[in-house]
């Protein structure tokens, strides 16, 4: 019985790690959307989601998928963002400038094919 | 498919730390139905196709280089070689066509236009005449204008006539712009071998070959290769030359897929891709820095050669699986007054003239963006042109000059170009004469290698 128990509980552990703390790639594959990469890197603190993420609702901006780590204090995110809708980045380039600078953060949004490119034969 | 976390941070370190960049987007026009026998009429024509057809290149580099984050540095124009379409002109026309060109160049916001050109390699028709009558003149008076002229190739062997002649062309360009350091010279090439699609200036024009108008793109990136190989300070030769492939491949990819976006939104073909390394001023951007970290204590000592060899293979061999058209130049560069490392490696007297000229043998291109002292004879200019494209030629590859005999300094004074161009110590050429081989005139005769058919 403890054995069962300690092998759920193994299993539970094993789950949450492949879903929060090992999900370190971001699911690439229509071809329809017009999709972009927002990556956020800077110290850690509270409110980085949030902040970031309203910039992204108030242009209208889904997020497809995100991915997030701290390492060595570093917070890291990895957005993959739909900008079909939008005609240019620039709006959002100049929107993440102010909460780069409020948080003082490294925000950069590039559109997904040029990762694509450089790593992927 | 699966984009990891470290292959983006990857890519945002390239752009961001180690200068990774696009140096160049470059519209290749063609100007062949501007002539006209009346001047002004081909003068009109030459301003109206350029800034037609460019007229959105930089504003559309500008915003492709937003949306994917990666910086493009400069957007130039490449024209069809202006000697070819002179046709009765006279010298004074053809500084006016040299000044139209500078005002499209400014108009548009480009930072070069190339093609103020001569190919002479066989020999001199007379609109090549009156160009070369013209270049001196036409470059002290303009500022984005670039000149390229062939006096050499493979297949006809070297015209010593206009060897003769660049080097007193390359001298008075000099005098004319002595109180700039004779910058006049730096946008002055003499080719051997040249190719057609070059995107890098001073040396692109659009060739006989080329279609109306195309889009080439020339990538750069030496900083992110040095990075690369500072993160295997312990491998063997066999892996720096893979760490080097998979870095450039990387680059390679980057470039022709910005390039193809520009190129789609313009509404122009692509062209070819060039996989060149070229060496900017910035921290640690530097070709002589990559060698010294292969295993050099000094760029320029025992080993330079073997060393840039290695890398310059390893830079083609990993950008030609990158993109479908490798084009241009497609070797490293070795400029001297655009890279931290070389200037050091003079500074300290590490690196000589001869060494220089040595390894122009396995890289492109050529002695470049050198300065020489003020004394410097127009026969030694133009032996070293001699020397240069005898190399070119026997080995089947492009070398080209771009010395710059700067009046009035001497050996070891530093001098400044300012921009992109960067600065240079002055170096000394050999005290002996040269006089009587250039003097001699004729044509060098197209060596065996050219009997391949």
């Amino acid at each position: 019985m403890i054995f069962v128990r300690y092998s759920i509980a193994y299993l539970r552990l094993d789950v949450i790690q492949s879903f929060f703390i090992f999900k370190n790639t971001i699911e690439v594959t229509s071809m329809e959307q017009k999709r972009a990469i927002v990556s956020v890197i800077g110290k850690d603190q509270v409110g980085i989601i949030a902040k970031v993420t309203t910039v992204l609702a108030e242009n209208n901006i889904n997020v497809l998928d995100i991915s997030q780590t701290i390492l060595q204090d570093f917070f890291t995110m990895m957005m993959l963002v739909d900008v079909s809708e939008l005609d240019d980045l620039d709006l959002l380039h100049e929107k993440f400038e102010e909460t780069s600078k409020e948080l003082s953060l490294k925000i950069n949004i590039q559109l997904e094919d040029i990762f694509q490119a450089m790593h992927r034969v | 498919m699966n984009i990891a976390f470290a292959e983006i941070q990857e890519t945002i370190r390239m752009v961001q730390m180690e200068s990774l960049d696009i140096r160049t987007v470059t519209m290749g026009i063609n100007l062949r139905d501007c002539a006209d026998s009346d001047f002004s009429k081909l003068n009109k024509r030459v301003y109206e196709k350029i800034t037609g057809y460019a007229s959105n290149l930089k504003s559309v580099a500008e915003q492709v280089e937003k949306e994917y984050g990666i910086p493009i540095i400069n957007k130039r124009i490449s024209i069809t070689p202006i000697a070819e379409i002179l046709g009765n002109a006279t010298k004074e026309e053809a500084i006016e066509l040299a000044k139209t060109l500078d005002r499209a160049a400014k108009e548009l916001g480009v930072d070069f236009i190339g093609g103020y050109s001569a190919l002479v390699h066989k020999g001199i028709s007379k609109g090549d005449q009156v160009l070369l009558d013209a270049l001196p003149e036409a470059l002290s008076v303009t500022e984005r204008v670039c000149a390229s002229i062939s006096v050499a190739t493979t297949r006809t062997g070297i015209n010593m006539d206009a060897v003769r002649q660049m080097g007193e062309i390359i001298k008075n360009a000099a005098e004319l712009t002595k109180d700039q350091n004779g910058i006049a010279c730096a946008k002055l090439v003499v080719f051997c071998n040249p190719v057609e699609d070059n995107p890098f200036m001073a040396g692109a024009f659009h060739g006989a070959g080329e279609g109306e108008v195309v889009l080439n793109v020339g990538v750069s990136g030496p900083g992110v290769v040095l990075n690369a190989l500072k993160r295997y300070p312990d491998a063997d030769l066999g892996q720096v030359s893979d760490v080097i492939k998979k870095t450039t491949f990387k680059i390679t990819r980057a470039g022709e897929l910005l390039g193809r976006v520009v190129a789609e939104r313009l509404g122009v073909p692509f062209g070819i891709m060039d996989l060149s390394l070229a060496p900017t001023n910035a921290m640690n951007d530097s070709v002589a820095e990559i060698l010294e970290e292969i295993g050099l204590e000094r760029v320029g000592t025992h080993g330079t050669i073997a060393a840039l060899a290695l890398m310059n293979d390893a830079v083609k061999k990993g950008g030609a699986m990158a993109s479908s058209y490798v084009g241009g130049l497609s070797g490293a560069f070795i400029p001297v007054s655009e890279d931290n490392g070389m200037i050091r490696g003079i500074e300290e007297g590490a690196l000589t003239l001869s060494k220089l000229e040595a390894m122009t043998c396995v890289c492109s291109v050529g002695l470049d963006m050198i300065a020489l002292t003020g004394d410097v004879t127009p026969a030694t200019l133009s032996a070293i042109i001699a020397d240069e494209a005898a190399i070119g030629m026997i080995n089947k590859k492009t070398t080209a000059v771009r010395v710059i005999p700067v009046p009035g300094k001497k050996e070891g004074e530093m001098v400044e170009f300012g921009g992109l161009l960067g600065r240079a110590p002055v170096m000394g050429v050999n005290p002996f004469s040269s006089e009587k081989l250039i003097s001699r005139g004729g044509r060098i005769p197209a060596p065996l290698q050219a009997l391949i058919n």
